[in-house]
């Protein structure tokens, strides 16, 4: 009976019992739906994570590992699988994409596999599977390349074709990863067969941890053990890190040994042969200087020589002419030439002796004789003198034909004096022979007088013809003829000699040739010397440089081994991994989001029951006083009416579960796939949380519910059947001031005294629109607090858009003078940027300490105090800190803190002021003070530019200086930091979304509730003539009301819940400003209002349709 | 021509098949001024009467004129007006606005209307004057009812409707209500249609109005009216 009366009783109260359902439905389906994303985008990525293997933790060394390393990482007690992987970031070409940075992995790999999505396994060295991402087809042609180093030397083939396109869990964030070339963000990956890659050392080693297997990667328990398994990794790191740096510099240093002994005996080998030339230089060089001294000798020689001839010249010379100068007297005076004459003469002489003989010697006959005889002897040399003269002149014969034949000019001249010397030698020889005739025609003639003469005769003849020869010859033969031969031998002789001299000066001529010769010879050695000295010179200058150099580059590595940095394994665990880390926090935020806003609607749930069943009672209080009446107990009455609430939540929370879970978390997670590459969702029904959010609620409706009915039991059964005593109206507060309260309408003063009278109504209607509000404010609260500050402090706070980091500092000024010189550079400013630990008593945190100068420093620097907003300077009383470091560390103005200067020192110094700062942790430093505090010297690390073109610009500016080691804006950082920020854009769809159904469920029921129990009020309105609007501004005037009271309470509500749910995704390295705009406030509110609005609107169609007839019904 | 004129009025209602007929060629007249009373068991069709001739309701056949115009054409908005201006209704249960005191649910009426009565006066006409600033939950119903009355009256109206006002009430009570309209009627000038099953109140009104069965049984002047205090009911 009872049964078929509540089945009745819902049948009757559909509506009411179906919003219940609604209310139930709506509350379980966002509690579950949001509850349960945060659990199901971490389970399917975990499932996924397990399914490819996942590391759980990465060790990265500056050495790579060797062998030996993985085997002792093997050993560590707890890591399960490890597997030490190599990879090289390079440029690819494909199609008409250039220069995109990609990573090269290793296709078999235990730990990190991917999923293969389409294609093949590649079964060759050039074939490649790529991540789907890189955007690469199959079929496609890959091309990489190094620019400074040759790809061969990393990976065998240089040209690929992707097979295959895979997925994979360690790239899920849009972001993949930094690049190792110069911090170039990385595009794509490609995985190669394992032997495709050169090279002895593996890059980095992917554990994973045996109690990590079954725990879940999302929860703190992970975490712990993972923290764990790190500190006992980097125990082992601790021994075994140096290893392969020592095993490196054990060869490294040979190699260096090896180095400097063959430096040393090219060293000797090149010094002997160096002295070996400079021997023979110089050897050579004697040899010159001894030639030299003898052309010397010789040409003195010559020279006193050549002036003995010269005056031996001179005299013979004189002498001829006076012998000339005789002869040509001589000559004169007898007409005929001297030849002549001294024949002539010699031949009288030789008669004058022969007469002498004759006269001296008796007998005529003998000397007739003896003239026959010296006839004959003349004739025989006639005779002679002919043979000899036809000689001549057969000789003449062949040189005149010679000359005729003769073309050759020397030749020619040569001919000619031979032919005139023949001539003058045959006219000699004519004149001798007639001077013979002649002497032949005396000698016959004094013959024929001989013959006919007697002694005396003969004798006087003979005198008489001695005498006649003398005083012919000018006195006496004898004498003419001995002065004569004088002359003529004085001529002969003097003759020689002047060709003696002649040819003495040929020979001094050919001596000086000879001179001239040497000298030319000397020159020449001279300058094969010297050529042969600069050579050696040359040589022993760049055996120098060689032999340095090969020693400064022996040094030079010696210093870089001595130098090296210490090995040192990095030991990472998944929040260092981009993916996993990002894909964390996003989880977090869901998780916070899916706390915060359930709690609202359990609120509201109980709240609109509680009207929903308030109403309900009412209007079964005479049904209730029936029963009673009758006999029935409270128990059974109150339970008839928790059966109701309780099968209005069971149905509810029935189908909430099923489309909050199937709707939101696939919703909420394929937003997400906006931003990262997941897995297919892997939905589930978490039962205990499930079974708890359908207790919660059903034990909540079954409590109000409870309550309303008992407090309608307490009345008597009789009253219970009488129409419920209207709620007595009571005179509201604002009465009392009669400004206000007499210039309220109506409408308004009802208003006033119904938000007094209905108070589960009030603040149910409060508590949802303020809900509302609070979850709008939250949404862009969350945008404001997150979307800005890396706007703000990156063209805010940092003055500056680029850093140009510096090897050295040597020519820093340099630097600094060539950027100030493009006028596109606002600011330059060199600061000297370390790392340095801060002492607290009980930690030690490390903060990036910016030592500047502090006039430029406050150009580029706009610190500001948060709360007065006053710009703080840099200066030397003290330093600026960071606000979220000073949070961190619970520190303020005016704390003395120990810091280090670049070399270690410490020092204590004063926080002068808190800065507002979102990113990282800095402390600013005056150069002055640093320099005050710890007199060190200070090398500029890094300038800062401003330039509006950004770094391409300064790359341009600065390619011609070589001590940069790089140049960065802040672009890149920027950007994808903003593409993390349009992800918050699904979070504050989701809350506006859920906002929105808050205030409608609470809206619609207020108007429900409110429109059911003023039917009558309404018709009677109308009755009275109150036009559709004025019915209608009657009702919304108190919910208008309501929704601004609501969204008044909503914002300072909205900024509590922003508080928390950044509480909980806080970050150690940023700052998360709790401020929230006062434009979102406004928003919110407006958004609010509209959702109000629709309400209103959807309400003015049953209130039309309410009959005026009702008014004359009587009251139930 | 009468002041109200029905004429040949009849009221339909479609329920599915079935035609009800409500009303079926009824025409009457009242003259200005004048206090009438429909008789009626439940069900005869006074009710309707009541709604066509407030405005609350149109006839589907015939013409209902009142004061010159003839409402049955008037649309909605046009009958919404003739109920601000021209009608003043009395309710069976009252029909206060709870959350108003007795002087501001007058005051909910006078606000609307062009020549409003003054709300203290009425309320005094009504012998309420010491309870104005009362809510009506702390009213008896009685005291109500006349508040309704007051509410209805001070908006000046054509005609004034009442819809069993004493139904509700008790026999003293209800003659002290009764009183009021006739007083209204009589002193004020104001035309009073009154509807009640109660036959011995027929005698205070000056025209009686039977109806049974969605018809005019008989319509009767009563040339002298009784007082109100001398009815037994």
């Amino acid at each position: 009976m009872f049964k078929k009366d509540t089945y009745r009783l819902i049948k009757k109260t559909f509506k009411r019992f179906f919003s219940l359902v609604s209310i139930v439905f709506i509350g379980v389906a966002f509690m579950m739906g949001l509850f349960s994303t945060a659990p199901i985008m971490r389970a399917s990525v975990e499932q996924y994570y397990d399914e490819t293997n996942l590391h759980d933790i990465q060790i990265y060394s500056s050495y790579g590992f060797c062998a030996e390393d993985i085997e002792t990482i093997k050993n560590i007690e707890g890591i399960k699988d490890v597997y030490a992987s190599k990879f090289k970031d390079v440029y690819a070409k494909s199609g008409d994409k250039t220069e995109e940075v990609i990573r090269l992995r290793e296709l078999n790999s235990t730990i990190n596999k991917y999923t293969l999505k389409d294609g093949r396994l590649p079964q060759k060295d050039d074939e490649v599977l790529a991540l789907e991402r890189s955007g690469y087809a199959i079929g496609d042609d890959v091309e990489v390349y190094l620019i400074n180093d040759d790809i061969k030397d990393y990976v065998k083939e240089d040209k690929f074709k992707v097979v295959g396109i895979v997925d994979s869990s360690e790239y899920m964030a849009k972001f993949m990863s930094v690049s190792l070339l110069d911090n170039k963000d990385l595009n794509g990956v490609l995985y190669l067969r394992n032997d495709c890659f050169v090279g002895k050392y593996y890059t980095t080693v992917y554990c994973t941890v045996d109690r990590a297997v079954d725990s879940d990667s999302f929860m703190n328990k992970y975490q712990q053990l993972i923290d764990e398994e790190i500190s006992e990794v980097q125990l082992v790191a601790a021994k075994q890190e140096g290893y392969l740096k020592e095993q490196l510099l054990k060869d490294y240093q040979k190699e260096i040994d090896d180095g400097y002994t063959t430096l040393n005996t090219e060293k000797i080998n090149g010094q002997k042969q160096l002295d070996e030339a400079k021997q023979q230089l110089d050897e050579a060089l004697i040899k010159l200087i001894i030639g030299e001294t003898e052309i010397e000798t010789n040409e003195n020689t010559l020279n006193s020589s050549e002036k003995l001839l010269k005056e031996k010249e001179e005299l013979v010379n004189s002498s001829l002419a006076q012998v000339d100068q005789a002869i040509a007297q001589i000559e004169e005076e007898q007409g005929k030439s001297f030849e002549e004459v001294y024949q002539q003469m010699k031949i009288t002489y030789q008669t004058y002796k022969m007469l002498q003989q004759l006269k001296d010697n008796y007998s005529g006959s003998q000397n007739i004789q003896q003239l026959k005889q010296q006839n004959e002897k003349l004739h025989k040399e006639i005779e002679q003198l002919q043979l000899e003269q036809q000689e001549k002149n057969d000789e003449l014969a062949i040189v005149e034909e010679k000359i005729s034949q003769t073309d050759d000019p020397v030749l020619l001249e040569q001919l000619q004096q031979q032919r005139e010397a023949l001539n003058k030698e045959i006219a000699d020889l004519t004149v001798q022979i007639e001077l013979k005739n002649t002497a032949i025609k005396a000698n016959e003639e004094l013959i024929k007088q001989l013959e006919n003469m007697d002694d005396s005769q003969y004798q006087q003849v003979l005198q008489d013809l001695l005498d006649k020869m003398d005083a012919s010859a000018g006195g006496s033969v004898e004498e003419s003829y001995v002065q004569l031969t004088k002359l003529y031998e004085s001529k002969q002789q003097l003759t020689d000699a002047q060709k003696e001299i002649v040819s003495g000066k040929q020979q001094i001529e050919e001596g000086r040739k000879q001179i001239a010769e040497a000298k030319k010879t000397l020159a020449t050695g001279k300058s094969q010397y010297e050529s042969g000295l600069q050579e050696y010179n040359d040589g022993v200058i760049t055996f120098q440089l060689e032999i340095e150099e090969a020693e400064n580059k022996l040094k030079l590595a010696q210093q870089k081994l001595d130098e090296l940095p210490s090995a040192g394994w990095t030991v990472l665990d998944r929040d260092s991994h981009y993916s996993s880390y990002m894909y964390r926090g996003t989880v977090k935020q869901m998780r916070a989001i899916g706390i915060v806003m359930p709690m609202l609607f359990y609120l509201v749930a109980a709240l609109v029951c509680m009207t929903t069943m308030t109403r309900l009672v009412d209007e079964q209080r005479g049904q209730i006083g029936i029963f009673r009446a009758l006999g029935f107990s409270k128990k059974q009455i109150i339970c008839k009416y928790l059966v109701y609430a309780f099968s209005a939540s069971i149905i509810g929370a029935f189908f909430g579960i099923f489309v909050g879970i199937a709707l939101f978390p696939t919703v909420i997670y394929t937003c997400w796939r906006l931003m990262y590459y997941l897995p297919d969702i892997k939905i589930f029904f978490p039962i205990i949380s499930l079974l708890i959010s359908i207790a919660a609620f059903s034990l909540l409706m079954m409590a109000v519910t409870g309550i309303v009915v008992n407090s309608s039991l307490k009345e008597a059964p009789s009253q219970l059947m009488r129409p419920k005593a209207p709620k007595n109206a009571k005179k509201v507060f604002l009465e009392n001031i009669g400004i206000i309260w007499n210039n309220l309408s109506f409408t308004g003063k009802i208003t006033a005294r119904n938000l007094i009278r209905y108070k589960t109504r009030f603040f149910m209607t409060v508590i949802g629109v303020a809900g509302c509000t609070s979850l709008l404010v939250l949404g862009f609260g969350i945008k404001d607090s997150i979307g800005d500050i890396v706007n703000i402090q990156y063209s805010d706070i940092f003055n500056y858009n680029c850093n140009v980091y510096l090897e050295n500092d040597n020519s820093i000024n340099e630097t600094v003078e060539l950027l100030e010189k493009d006028l596109d550079n606002e600011q330059v400013v060199p600061i000297m940027n370390y790392s340095s630990k801060v002492y607290l008593s009980d930690d030690d945190p490390t903060i990036n300490v910016e030592v500047l100068d502090a006039r430029k420093g406050n150009d580029i620097f706009n610190l500001y105090d948060r709360k007065t907003n006053e710009k703080l300077k840099i200066n030397n009383r003290g330093v600026i800190v960071s606000e979220k470091f000073a949070i961190n560390n619970n520190l303020k103005a005016g704390d003395m803190i120990t810091i280090e200067s670049k070399n270690g020192i410490k020092a204590q110094v004063k926080i002068e002021a808190i800065c507002k700062m979102y990113f990282q942790h800095y402390l600013y430093i005056s150069e002055d003070l640093y320099k005050d505090l710890f007199s060190e010297k200070i090398h500029y690390t890094m300038i800062a530019v401003r330039n509006t073109d950004g770094h391409q610009k300064l790359t341009l500016d600065l390619k011609n200086v070589d001590n940069i080691s790089s140049i960065t804006d802040f672009s890149a950082f920027t950007e994808q930091f903003n593409t993390m920020i349009e992800a918050l854009d699904i979070i504050i769809a989701v809350i506006i979304i859920t906002a929105g159904s808050l205030a409608f469920v609470v809206l619609i029921n207020l108007t429900q509730v409110n429109i059911s129990e003023r039917t009558r009020e309404i018709a009677t309105l109308k009755v009275l003539g109150f036009r559709d609007k004025e019915v209608n501004s009657y009702l919304f005037k108190e919910i208008i009301l309501l929704t601004v009271i609501g969204g008044i309470i909503g914002m300072p509500l909205g900024k509590i819940e922003e508080g928390f749910v950044m509480d909980v995704i806080n970050m150690e390295m940023v700052m998360f400003p709790h401020n929230i705009k006062l434009l979102s406030y406004l928003v919110s509110f407006a958004i609010t209002f509209v959702f109000t609005l629709i309400v209103l609107n959807l309400t003015k169609k049953p209130l039309k349709e309410i009959q005026m007839v009702e008014s004359l019904k009587s009251v139930e | 021509m009468s002041y109200i004129e029905f004429k040949n009025v009849s009221k339909i209602y479609q329920m599915g098949e079935v035609e009800i007929h409500a009303l079926h060629d009824v025409s009457f007249q009242v003259d200005k001024g004048e206090f009438v009373c429909v008789l009626g068991a439940s069900g005869a069709g006074k009710s309707t009467i009541l709604n066509i001739l407030g405005g609350m309701d149109s006839a589907t056949i015939g013409n209902v004129i009142v004061d010159n115009q003839d409402i049955s054409a008037f649309n909605d908005s046009q009958l919404c007006d003739y109920r601000r201006y021209d009608i003043g209704f009395v309710f069976q249960f009252y029909n206060l606005v709870q959350n108003l005191t007795a002087k501001e649910n007058v005051e909910l009426a006078t606000q609307i209307c062009k020549n409003p009565l003054d709300v203290e006066e009425t309320l005094k006409m009504v012998g309420l004057q010491d309870r104005m600033d009362n809510f009506p939950s702390q009213l008896s119903g009685g005291e109500q009812q006349r508040v309704a009355i007051a509410r209805a009256v001070a908006k000046n109206p054509k005609l004034l409707l009442c819809d069993e006002p004493t139904g509700a009430l008790d026999y003293v009570t209800g003659k002290q209500v009764l009183k009021v309209l006739q007083d209204m009627c009589y002193k004020n000038g104001i035309t009073v249609i009154m509807i009640t099953h109660n036959g011995a109140l027929a005698a205070m009104a000056q025209k009686v109005i039977r109806v049974k069965s969605g018809q005019i049984q008989s319509v009767t002047l009563n040339e002298k009216p009784m007082n109100v205090e001398d009815i037994e009911y």
